[in-house]
C-alpha cells in the first residue's frame, strides 16, 4: 500500500500522536504531498512553532489562509492544486459553535462570560479536542476542500483525541442537567436542598448563580452537542477519514504508540499509517560507515589543514558515528518491537530534521520519505 | 547532623512542572531517589495521572493509595476523588452524613463542575501530609516530591489555594486555602522546579511559565532544568573544516557523513540557543541544571543516569 493512493482515495487525514514528536510538521509534509497530487489541501492545526507559522504564513486564528509561495522544489513536488492553512482558535471556535447551535442571541452574550462556560471552553482536558472535531466536521461539509489535514492538539497521550466528545459530554451529564436547570434548582427537595444550604456556606451565591445559569443555557445545548458528537465519530470512523499515528523512535513511545493502536482498533477506526519520525539518518544506511570513515580520513590527509585541527575534527567525526551507530541500533531494535506487536498498512519512517532547517529544505527532506 | 543539612538545603515541598514528554516524571524520580540517598525520608507524589513512576522506579503500580517502597521512599498517585473522601471523612462527624454528601449526585455534579475544588482538595492533601508529624514530632515526609499536570493545569494546580482564598475568604475551608497558598509562597518551605527541552515550544512554554509564576508569586521558583541536550562535539575549526569539505570536488560516497556532521552543528547551535533563551531570564539564584539525551536504555536506566548527574550537579553547586 502506498501513501500517496491512500491519500487520493481520502478526504480527511488526522495526525495523531504525543506532543514534540514533529507532528505539525509531518502536518504540513502530508498537506504538500496532496496538493502536488493534485487536492485542494486544508491543513489545520492548534498551536504550530513560530517559525512554520511565519513559513505557512498563518498569523491570524480562525481562517484558512493560501499558502501562495514559489518553493525550491523538484517539479514533481510543487502544489498542483491550491493549498491552505489554518490555526485553529479554541476560544472562537467555541463561540462559533454555541452560536450555531443555540437559538437565542441574549443566551450566548451571558454565557461566554460565566466562568463554567471559560472552563470548558478553554481549560477542560478534552475541549480543544471536541472543537478541533467540530471545525473538521464543519469544513469537511461546508467547504471544497478535497483534503483536510489535521494535526490534533498535543496530548499527553495520544487517546486522549478520540476520548474527548465523550468527556465533554460526560461534563455535561444529564442528571446534572435536572438537578441544576433553572427550573429545578429552587424546588431541590429533601436532601439536596440541604446539601446545597451546606454548599452555599462555602461559596459565594455568585458562583452558585453562575452554575445555574450555565446549566439552563447548556440544557437546551445538551441534545444538539450529542448530536455534533455522534456525527464527529462517524466522520471519522468513515473510510474517507485516514488516521496516521506520528511517534518518535523513543522506549516510552513505542509502547504508548503500540497500545493506541490497539485502543484505535477496538473501537473500529482504521489506523492506516505509522510514521516514526525524527528517526537516526543512519537508520536509512545501509553501506558501510567504516570505508566512509577511511575515505574522509584519506580526503583530510590530502588536504591542507593544521594536523591538530585535523586530528581533532576525525576525533569529533568519530564520537558522532559512535553516537549515532548506537542510536540506530537501539531504533532499529524499537521499530522492530513496534512492527511486530501491531499489524498496520502503511510503515513510514522519516528521518529528524534539525530545527533551523526552512520549510523548503524541511520539504525537500520530508516528501521523499512519504512516498517511499 | 541530618537536621542541620536540613536547614540549610532545599524546602520541604518540590513541585516539578513542564508540559508533556520532557522528562518530568523520570526528572521527579531521580529528585525523589536523590533526596532518599542524602538520607530523607521522602513521598513521591503523582497528580491524578495515568501512572508513569512505576515503570520508571520499577515498583508495583502505584494507585491512591500511599505506599511505601523503600526504606526511606513513599509514593503515592493523588486522585480528587480519594482526597475529598478523607477530606470529608476528616471533617465530618457522622458516618451517614459522610455517605449522604459523597454518594450524592449533586455533590458529584458540583464537584465536576468546579475544577478548582477537585485541586484544591488534591493539593490539600498533598499539604496535610506536609504537615504530618511522626512518633518524635519530626515531619513524617522531610521532603515531598509533586510531579504537577502538565504547564497550563500544572499552574493552575498551584495557584488554586490562592484562587480558592480569594474566593471564598470566610470559614474554615479559606482558613485551610490561606495557609496552604502561605506554605507555597514561602521559599523556604517551597520551591518550583520547571522541566524543559533544547526546543523552541518547550521554551516558549517555560519562558511563559516562569513569567506566570513569578507574576502571581504563589510560589519561587527553584530551578530551571533543560533536559535530553546533545552533547556539543565540533568546534569552530571543525565547522570550517566540514564547510570546505562539502563545497569540495571530490566530495562523494561519503556525503552522508558530512551531511551528518553538519546537521549535528544546527542541531547543537539551535540547542544553545534555546539554552540561552533560558540563561537570559533566570536569576542568580535559580539554578539551571542542564542534562544531555540518553540514547537507549529502558525508563529505570534513564533515571539512575539522571540521578548520577544531579548528585554531580549539586556537589558541584556545594550543597
Amino acid at each position: 500500500m502506498n501513501f500517496s493512493d491512500e491519500i487520493l482515495q481520502k478526504k480527511i487525514v488526522v495526525c495523531v500522536g504525543a506532543g514534540g514528536v514533529g507532528k505539525t510538521t509531518l502536518s504540513v509534509a502530508i498537506g504538500f504531498l496532496a496538493a502536488s497530487l493534485g487536492k485542494k489541501t486544508l491543513v489545520m492545526t492548534i498551536d504550530p512553532a513560530k517559525r512554520l507559522a511565519d513559513a505557512l504564513g498563518i498569523h491570524v486564528a480562525g481562517k484558512p489562509v493560501l499558502f501562495n509561495q514559489k518553493l525550491d522544489l523538484d517539479e514533481k513536488w510543487q502544489p498542483k492544486a491550491p493549498l491552505y492553512a489554518m490555526m485553529l482558535d479554541t476560544k472562537t471556535a467555541w463561540q462559533d459553535l454555541i452560536i450555531r447551535l443555540s437559538p437565542g442571541y441574549e443566551t450566548r452574550q451571558s454565557i461566554f462570560t460565566n466562568r463554567f462556560y471559560q472552563h470548558l471552553s478553554e481549560e477542560m482536558a478534552g475541549s480543544q479536542e471536541f472543537v478541533a472535531c467540530e471545525a473538521l466536521y464543519t469544513l469537511a461539509n461546508e467547504s471544497d476542500f478535497d483534503l483536510i489535514v489535521l494535526d490534533t492538539p498535543p496530548t499527553v497521550q495520544a487517546l486522549d483525541f478520540l476520548e474527548a466528545p465523550e468527556r465533554v459530554l460526560s461534563f455535561l451529564d444529564q442528571e446534572a442537567f435536572r438537578l441544576f436547570s433553572a427550573k429545578g434548582f429552587p424546588f431541590l427537595g429533601g436532601t439536596n436542598r440541604m446539601l446545597m444550604g451546606m454548599c452555599s456556606k462555602f461559596v459565594p451565591v455568585q458562583f452558585l448563580q453562575e452554575l445555574t445559569e450555565f446549566f439552563g443555557v447548556f440544557s437546551e445545548l445538551y441534545e444538539p452537542l450529542v448530536q455534533r458528537a455522534h456525527q464527529f465519530l462517524h466522520l471519522l470512523k468513515s473510510q474517507e477519514t485516514m488516521f496516521s499515528i506520528v511517534l518518535a523512535p523513543r522506549a516510552n513511545a513505542i509502547r504508548e504508540s503500540i497500545e493506541l493502536v490497539h485502543a484505535l482498533q477496538k473501537r473500529k477506526f482504521g489506523v492506516d499509517a505509522l510514521i516514526v519520525n525524527q528517526v537516526s539518518p543512519f537508520v536509512f544506511f545501509d553501506g558501510s560507515l567504516s570505508e566512509q570513515e577511511e575515505a574522509l580520513r584519506s580526503l583530510l590527509f590530502s588536504m591542507v589543514l593544521e594536523p591538530q585541527k585535523r586530528d581533532q575534527f576525525l576525533t569529533s567525526m568519530s564520537t558522532m558515528l559512535n553516537e549515532e551507530r548506537k542510536r540506530a541500533k537501539e531504533e532499529k531494535k524499537l521499530q522492530n518491537e513496534l512492527q511486530q506487536a501491531v499489524s498496520v498498512p502503511m510503515f513510514l519512517q522519516c528521518p529528524k530534521v534539525p530545527p533551523a532547517l526552512s520549510l523548503n529544505e524541511v520539504l525537500q527532506v520530508l516528501l521523499p520519505k512519504l512516498v517511499n | 547532623m541530618g537536621k542541620e543539612k536540613e536547614v540549610l538545603g532545599m524546602p520541604q515541598l518540590h513541585f516539578i512542572c513542564g508540559k508533556g514528554g520532557v522528562g518530568k516524571s523520570t526528572y521527579a524520580c531521580a529528585l525523589a531517589k536523590k533526596l532518599t540517598q542524602t538520607k530523607m525520608r521522602t513521598l513521591l507524589v503523582q497528580v491524578n495521572a495515568s501512572d508513569s513512576h512505576s515503570a520508571i522506579l520499577k515498583t508495583a503500580p502505584i494507585n491512591s493509595n500511599l505506599e511505601q517502597v523503600e526504606p526511606l521512599l513513599w509514593v503515592l498517585n493523588v486522585t480528587p476523588k480519594e482526597s475529598l473522601r478523607e477530606y470529608l471523612l476528616l471533617k465530618v462527624p457522622s458516618k451517614y452524613l459522610y455517605k449522604l454528601i459523597f454518594d450524592s449526585p449533586l455533590m458529584r455534579a458540583f464537584f465536576k463542575f468546579v475544577p478548582s475544588l477537585a485541586e484544591m482538595t488534591m493539593l490539600g492533601k498533598i499539604w496535610h501530609h506536609a504537615e504530618e508529624k511522626n512518633e518524635f514530632g519530626q515531619p513524617r515526609y522531610q521532603r515531598i516530591v509533586v510531579d504537577c499536570p502538565a504547564t497550563g493545569h500544572g499552574l493552575r494546580f498551584l495557584n488554586v489555594a490562592k484562587t480558592v482564598y480569594a474566593g471564598v475568604k470566610k470559614g474554615g475551608i479559606a482558613k485551610e486555602a490561606l495557609q496552604i497558598a502561605q506554605t507555597l509562597a514561602d521559599p523556604k518551605r517551597s520551591g518550583l522546579h520547571v522541566v524543559t527541552l533544547p526546543e523552541e515550544m518547550a521554551v516558549n512554554e517555560t519562558l511563559q511559565l516562569m513569567k506566570a509564576v513569578h507574576q502571581s508569586k504563589a510560589i519561587s521558583l527553584y530551578r530551571v532544568v533543560m533536559n535530553a541536550l546533545i552533547k556539543p562535539i565540533f568546534d569552530e575549526a571543525a565547522k570550517e573544516i566540514i564547510e570546505q569539505i562539502v563545497t569540495s570536488p571530490l566530495l562523494s560516497d561519503f556525503d552522508r557523513l558530512l551531511t551528518c556532521g553538519q546537521k549535528r552543528i544546527a542541531q547543537e547551535e539551535a540547542e544553545h540557543f534555546q539554552v540561552s533563551r533560558i540563561q537570559n531570564v533566570v536569576a542568580d539564584n535559580i539554578n539551571f541544571l542542564q542534562l544531555p539525551l540518553h540514547v537507549g536504555g529502558d525508563e529505570n536506566a534513564i533515571m539512575e543516569t539522571m540521578l548520577f548527574k544531579l548528585n554531580a550537579f549539586d556537589q558541584a553547586k556545594d550543597f
